[in-house]
């Protein structure tokens, strides 16, 4: 399964230039990328994009499967966005839940898995904190959490590091990186350069067009 | 430890998880729980938003309740005044009160009577000053006061005749003639069997003594009790009853003027201000989900973004509003019948026969306009940025 973005242009309205010019990236389920650039650039309008919440204003987004028919950006695609974004008032075990519960599982398996991920990424103990209650880096690890319960095979992740320290990096990047080895492909928006070493390939954007690398 | 067995656990759960990898199938059930957990979870906000629909609600039913309580009682007050009597005569003779007594027979009539008065007939023993007005009626006027039949001997007076020589039930009288009797007097001792409010029958009835009287011969009036649905057929079908003649004309009248009353009360409780307060209540309190839909766009769109489908997330918005309005409007529904019945007295079964109809009313309404807000679903990254 490939996820291909193909001479991407993006334009937003009220904005003179366009945000990405022809922008051509393709990423292979299990592999790992990281999108460096400077501040906008236009490394989360390419996830965005990529996930099928913007459109482009020309060139074209899509899934490529053998031989079966090829779903929605939207619906392989799993977002650790930007700032986080979280049920505040539910606790995190039941905002990872919500995620695996997409997969028609039983509430049981669901609450398992959750806490599986949780645990994943050091937060099985705050299981039933409300989110609300959690700092802004265990909040991302939730996040990243209710990614990896969704099993989706691409997984958007917008500086998914960018507000966590050195400690709490390793242990959240160990988690993603163990999650996504066989079955998943990570696309990594970042400026932190310990998390584009980690990463198979490193797609430079400047400008809103795309230098390939390495 | 716990981690062991559960991340053995854990690793059966998830080998079946994988095979869903990259598909949706949210179930139903996962909506009417994310929706109820969702109103739990939201406390504060959703127990302020239910005492507001509760409020809303309550205040607008409550209004028509009131509304229509004022009407009835007016109208009760009317009846209860002689407001349901219409008076048979005839121009310049009397009325027969054998003919009277058949109208009992007429549909719509619930009670027929004629009644003739001897002012000043009589003088009561004892009290050679006394000059007593007699009243002469046939038995349908025991169904008017809702009095048993009060025996061979019995008679029944007026209020301010029972003050006056402060008589009770059980009192015993007795009349002398006076010069202007016009009817033979019963001489035996007869015995006070009630006291009515016979004012209602006119001036000289309020201060009269009423004997009961065979239906046979002539009368002064007919009085006919109606229902007052039926006013309008009753009053031009009577005349022919009793005969109506060139030279001797019967009338028709009310006891009261229905006028004198501030309009009809049927008219005045289908043209009232209130009555539509219910589909208000259902509007308002629908627009108000619907702000409540905006504001929390937020979470439609993570929904979306996690995977939940379209319809899933209308399921989830659909349970939120129907627990949280269906609630509030059920509670602010009895609140208004409570408090209509509690405050005004009203017969309960009246306050709860429309509240109830009003409570649906609105029920419906703002229930339409959660099922409508609830389809709409915001643009998710628009919504999901909206959060920086
Ligand atoms: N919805 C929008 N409407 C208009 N302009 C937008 C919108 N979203 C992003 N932009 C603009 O597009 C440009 C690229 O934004 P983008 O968020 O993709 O940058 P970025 O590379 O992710 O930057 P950063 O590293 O700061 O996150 C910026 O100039 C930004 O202001
Ligand atoms: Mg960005």
């Amino acid at each position: 399964m490939r996820l291909l973005a193909d001479a991407v242009e993006v334009r937003y309205r009220g904005l003179a230039d366009p945000v990405l010019r022809g922008a051509t990236v393709e990423v292979v389920r299990g592999e790992t990328v990281a999108v460096l650039g400077p501040s906008g650039s236009g490394k989360s309008t390419l996830l965005a994009v990529l996930g099928g919440l913007v459109r482009p204003t020309n060139g074209t987004v899509r899934v490529d499967i053998d031989g079966s028919a090829a779903p929605r950006p939207t619906d392989v695609t799993t977002w650790i966005l930007q700032t986080t974004n979280v049920f505040s008032e539910r606790t995190a075990l039941d905002n990872v839940a919500v995620a695996a519960l997409t997969l028609g599982v039983s509430l049981r398996e669901a609450y398992l898995v959750a806490a599986r991920h949780l645990a994943a990424v050091g937060l099985f103990d705050r299981r039933n904190s409300l989110a609300r209650h959690l700092s802004g880096g265990e909040v991302q690890r939730v996040v990243i959490a209710r990614a990896l319960a969704s099993r989706r095979p691409f997984i958007l992740a917008d500086e998914p590091t960018g507000q966590l320290d050195h400690a709490t990096t390793c242990v959240v990047l160990d988690a993603l990186f163990e999650a996504v080895d066989e079955s998943a492909a990570l696309i990594v928006a970042t400026h932190d350069p310990t998390v584009a070493e980690r990463c198979e390939r490193v797609v430079h954007i400047v400008d809103g067009r795309i230098v390939p690398e390495r | 430890m716990i981690a062991g067995s559960l991340s053995r656990r854990h690793t059966q759960a998830s080998r079946r998880h994988k095979k869903a990898r990259g598909t949706t199938r949210w179930r139903a059930a996962s909506s009417l729980r994310e929706g109820y957990l969702n109103v739990v979870a939201g406390g504060p906000f959703f127990c302020a938003l239910l005492a507001i629909v509760a409020a809303v609600t309550a205040t607008l039913i409550t209004a028509d309740l009131a509304t229509v309580h004022r009407i009835v009682a007016r109208e009760s007050a009317f009846l209860r005044a002689g407001g349901d009597l219409l008076v048979v005569q005839r121009a310049n003779d009397h009325i027969d009160a054998r003919v009277c007594a058949r109208v009992n027979a007429v549909a719509g009539v619930r009670t027929a009577f004629a009644l003739s008065a001897d002012v000043d007939g009589a003088v009561l023993a004892g009290r050679p000053d006394s000059h007593q007005t007699l009243a002469y009626a046939t038995e349908g006027i025991l169904r008017l006061y809702g009095l048993p039949y009060p025996g061979a001997d019995g008679v029944i007076i007026s209020k301010s005749i029972a003050e006056r020589w402060q008589w009770r039930p059980g009192a015993v009288l007795a009349f002398t003639p006076s010069s202007g009797t016009a009817r033979p007097l019963p001489t035996r001792p007869l015995r006070v069997a009630a006291i009515a409010d016979l004012a209602k029958l006119g001036d000289a009835e309020s201060t009269a003594i009423l004997l009961l009287q065979p239906a046979r011969g002539n009368a002064d009036f007919c009085f006919v009790q109606i229902r007052p649905q039926d006013r309008e057929i009753l009053r031009s079908v009577l005349p022919a009853v009793f005969g109506d003649r060139a030279e001797a004309r019967i009338q028709v009248s009310d006891v009261l003027p229905p006028a004198g009353q501030g309009g009809d009360p049927a008219s005045e409780f289908r043209n009232r201000l209130t009555s539509d307060v219910s589909l208000m209540a259902g509007a308002l309190i629908g627009l108000l989900w619907g702000v409540v839909t905006w504001m929390r766009r937020g979470r439609s769109a993570l929904y979306a973004s996690l995977g939940v489908p379209y319809a899933g997330g209308v399921l989830i918005r659909w349970t939120e509003g129907a627990l949280v309005i269906g609630l509030g409007v059920l509670w602010g529904t009895t609140l208004a019948i409570a408090v209509a019945t509690a405050v005004t007295d009203a017969a309960a079964s009246q306050a709860i026969d429309l509240g109830v109809r009003h409570g649906l009313v609105a029920m419906t309404v703002a229930l339409a306009m959660v099922a409508l807000t609830g389809l709409w679903q915001p643009a998710t990254l628009a919504a999901l940025k909206e959060r920086q």
